[in-house]
């Protein structure tokens, strides 16, 4: 009886290319991007830091940063001062949050985006400043 | 079983040379196609770091506290930025890089023409410094905030004495025998002063005269472009 078969070898290569497309895919998706935004993102934050720890206080006569985590009090009186101050700073497409033992100050950090942060340590406590793209 | 058997003694399709041959021409194919995507991928994934990395760093030694145009970290001296040249920054970078920088969008100074490259951002702060003058009104003046390069010039009349200078009740300058001429004074940096003049006599208008270097900073974007 004479049946019509399909050669093995046009089966194999049809698995082979498969295989080897599969593989293909893998590195054309699985590569991941190179991340362009955090380096940036780090140095503005660096920047944000190093302005305001040299800045000196509107009133007790040390730096800014320290101003703020000096007390309850005057945190409360600082933070809309503060806000303005970085918003100044920071270009516009860059938001911010500053965090004190006090409390925060900026918008709240959105969850899976790239930050940059620094901190800067005080005598009454640490100042730490994220930002991210808007 | 009668069926099994009859299936191994008529004709048995076979493999044949030309199928296999096509096999390999197809296998060959997509295996190449396979490599240059992944090599692509790859290279992609690779994206200049060395233009990055320069202007990372770069950019870092610019607004360090030694930077070349430095007055304080993060903080660049305006006569410094106009002093800066294609020299310095060649300096800076290495030679083998075209190399810009730029301030709130006008180049300060480039070496080469970096068209497209890699960009990165510093927020600083460009101080001028515009000379003050002062000349107190009795025995006590205040300083604005942030004044440096404080002289003081003491010229009493015949009969008045000078003995002490307070800043904020600290001593600065202190002569039993009488203070004249002029003097430098270092002052703190984060507080307004009030300089308090202790005197034998009477102190008319005119015969303390006080110089200082009030700065002025404006914000600013130090953008530093690299492409190698």
């Amino acid at each position: 009886m004479s049946r019509a078969q399909l050669p093995l070898s046009l089966v194999e290569v049809a698995l082979g290319a498969v295989l080897i497309l599969g593989i293909t895919f893998g590195f054309a998706l699985g590569t991941p991007a190179p991340d362009t935004q955090a380096p940036q993102l780090s140095a503005y934050a660096e920047d944000t830091a190093t302005l305001l720890a040299n800045e000196p206080a509107s009133h007790n006569g040390t730096t800014r940063t320290r101003e703020i985590v000096a007390s309850e009090a005057a945190f409360d009186r600082e933070r809309d001062s503060l806000e303005r101050r970085v918003d100044r700073i920071l270009p516009a497409n860059v938001l911010f949050t500053i965090e004190t033992p006090h409390g925060s100050v900026g918008t709240p950090v959105p969850r899976q985006v790239p930050t940059g942060t620094a901190a800067v340590a005080t005598g009454a406590g640490t100042v730490r400043i994220e930002v991210w793209y808007a | 079983m009668s069926t099994t058997g009859q299936r191994y003694d008529g004709h048995r399709a076979q493999t044949t040379l030309p199928a296999v041959a096509v096999a390999l021409v197809l296998l060959t194919v997509v295996t190449a196609l396979g490599l240059f995507v992944a090599d692509t991928a790859i290279t992609d994934a690779d994206r200049t770091p060395e233009e990055r990395r320069v202007a990372a760093a770069a950019a870092a030694q610019l607004v360090a506290a030694d930077g070349p145009m430095s007055e304080r970290a993060n903080v660049l001296d305006s006569d410094a930025v106009a002093a800066f040249d294609a020299a310095a920054l060649r300096n800076l970078t290495g030679p083998g890089h075209d190399v810009s920088v730029r301030l709130d969008g006008t180049t300060v100074t480039a070496t080469g023409d970096p068209g497209g490259g890699t960009t990165i951002s510093r927020l600083v702060l460009v101080e001028t410094t515009s000379e003050g003058r002062l000349t107190p009104d009795g025995t006590s003046v205040t300083l604005p905030l942030r004044a440096s390069n404080v002289t003081v010039t003491l010229t009493p009349p015949e009969g008045t004495t000078v003995s002490t200078v307070r800043a904020d009740g600290r001593t600065v300058l202190h002569n039993d025998s009488g203070l004249r001429g002029t003097f430098d004074v270092q002052l703190a940096r984060y507080e307004t002063t009030e300089l308090r003049f202790q005197t034998v006599g009477g102190l008319p208008d005119g015969s303390v005269e006080i110089e200082y270097d009030a700065p002025q900073a404006t914000k600013a974007t130090l953008a530093v472009t690299v492409d190698v």
